[in-house]
């Protein structure tokens, strides 16, 4: 179960990738490749070395959001793509 | 497709070679098997992979037979490294040593797909030809994690082994492994020849679904389990390869280039062969590839299903090789007007008992 004080990481066999003919952000995995926009591609790259709380706290100050709005999308985004294989927790 | 543009496929599986030491009753590999005098060069699968890379193709699965039986997959694994192909091992494990793996891994080999035949050795033996394989197969297994590549778990269900799933389950967790596949064996090739021998009862195929369920809850963020079930039960179609000539390009060890696997058993098509053709020419421009494609082909009820566009009409070799024709529906659907048949049959050959099975080789004969 990921909460604010989890940091992730992509799982072991995953990678974000740049899909250069279809112009979009892959994430590929084992048999398994999901399609990151702009934003799920942001919070990836920036998690390295943050918790989620972390993580939202920047978000929602570079963007201008409201925080618990934050927190609850990038907890979101982040169990989907735990549950789906391509990120581990601490 | 009728009013979107063609997009390149996701992923091209290589289908290295048909040589393999396991002899398993369910291979899905054509009857008719290719020599290794017919095979591509390193050159040619070289070649293959620079054009997947270049059309947009984002993975690319090593595959056979034992894809580890042509010596020079490391070459393939490093050129595809080279041109950005996410590349996956599908393996039977038994000729991977450190000194292999380790070459394997040096050359940027980003997944390995471990296959067993059960954790039992009399039951694995029996399915594969192979003694002594279920040892190998998890020395292997150690050798992947010792070397921290990605690796998937698949075990192949049939009716003799149906029955260990729990320990398959326990085995994955307790060596902790990321992502595992529970894949009942589908009827095409070998296995469709062996059906009666190897489909599951109802009652086997209701404990495994259960017993998935309640694993999948409890390993939930650990372990992702891939459940595929003999789809003669099911009461709609799988999307068989995520649509005809939709997602992925198959490319056998002589050149042929197919949208799946099984598809050569519709010898009414003509499918292209590489290097006469590209894979471009054969996915974008032959009448082979968009025989089956999107919903156009598609026979009533399928035309005015709300699923069509979900299962695409299920699956083509399907319905040819249980319904005669490959462009009716696949029987295995409810509104098939064979599916009571499909069921039956199933149900019936389920219930045989011990049927002598018709280990794969290559001297065989259509009987």
């Amino acid at each position: 179960m990921l909460t604010l004080e989890s940091t992730v990481r992509l799982a072991p066999g995953t990678r974000l990738q740049h899909d250069t003919v279809r112009q979009r952000w892959v994430l590929l995995g084992p048999e398994r490749m999901l399609i990151v926009d702009d934003m799920a591609r942001l919070c990836l790259e920036r998690s390295a070395g943050l918790s989620i709380g972390q993580l939202s706290e920047r978000l929602a100050d570079e963007f201008d959001a409201p925080l618990a709005t934050v927190q609850h999308d990038v907890l979101t985004l982040f169990t989907t793509m735990s549950e789906k294989g391509f990120l581990r927790h601490d | 497709m009728t009013d979107t543009i063609l997009s390149p496929p996701l992923a091209v599986l290589l289908e290295l070679t048909h040589r393999c030491p396991l002899r398993c009753a369910y291979c899905s590999n054509p009857l008719a098997l290719t020599p290794a005098s017919a095979e591509l060069s390193t050159a040619e699968w070289c070649a293959i992979l620079d054009e997947a890379a270049r059309m947009g193709m984002l993975q690319v699965h090593f595959s056979g037979g034992e894809p580890m039986a042509r010596a020079d997959l490391p070459e393939l694994v490093a050129h595809a490294s080279r041109v950005g192909l996410y590349s996956n091992l599908i393996t039977s494990g038994v000729l991977l040593d450190e000194r292999k793996l380790a070459v394997l891994a040096e050359a940027g080999l980003n997944h390995v797909q471990l296959s067993f035949q059960g954790l039992d050795e009399t039951v694995a033996e029996t399915l594969s030809g192979f003694r002594n394989g279920v040892a190998k197969k998890q020395a292997a297994l150690a050798l992947v994690q010792a070397a921290d590549l990605a690796l998937t778990l698949n075990f192949v269900i049939t009716r003799q082994n149906a029955h260990e799933l729990d320990a398959m389950l326990r085995y994955a967790e307790e060596h902790c492994i990321a992502r595992v596949e529970i894949a009942n064996t589908q009827y095409y090739g070998w296995g469709l020849q062996n059906r009666a021998a190897l489909i599951p009862s109802e009652a086997q195929l209701d404990a495994m679904t259960a017993l998935v369920a309640g694993w999948r809850e409890r390993v939930k963020g650990r372990m992702v389990i891939d459940y595929v079930i003999p789809d003669y039960y099911a009461r709609r179609p799988k999307a068989c390869m995520g649509g005809w000539a939709q997602r992925f390009l198959n490319v056998m060890p002589d050149g042929t280039l197919l949208p799946c696997h099984a598809a050569q058993t519709l010898t009414h098509l003509d499918f292209p062969r590489f290097p006469a053709s590209t894979l471009s020419a054969a996915w974008f421009d032959s009448p082979a590839f968009a025989a089956y494609r999107g919903t156009a082909w598609m026979p009533e009820p399928c035309s005015g299903c709300d699923n069509k566009e979900k299962d695409w009409g299920g699956c083509r070799c399907q319905a040819l090789a249980l319904a005669g024709d490959a462009s009716t529906l696949d029987p295995v659907c409810e509104r098939s007007p064979q599916h009571e048949h499909v069921v039956t049959l199933a149900r019936r050959e389920a219930q045989l008992g011990d049927v002598p099975l018709h280990l794969r080789r290559f001297s065989y004969k259509v009987p």
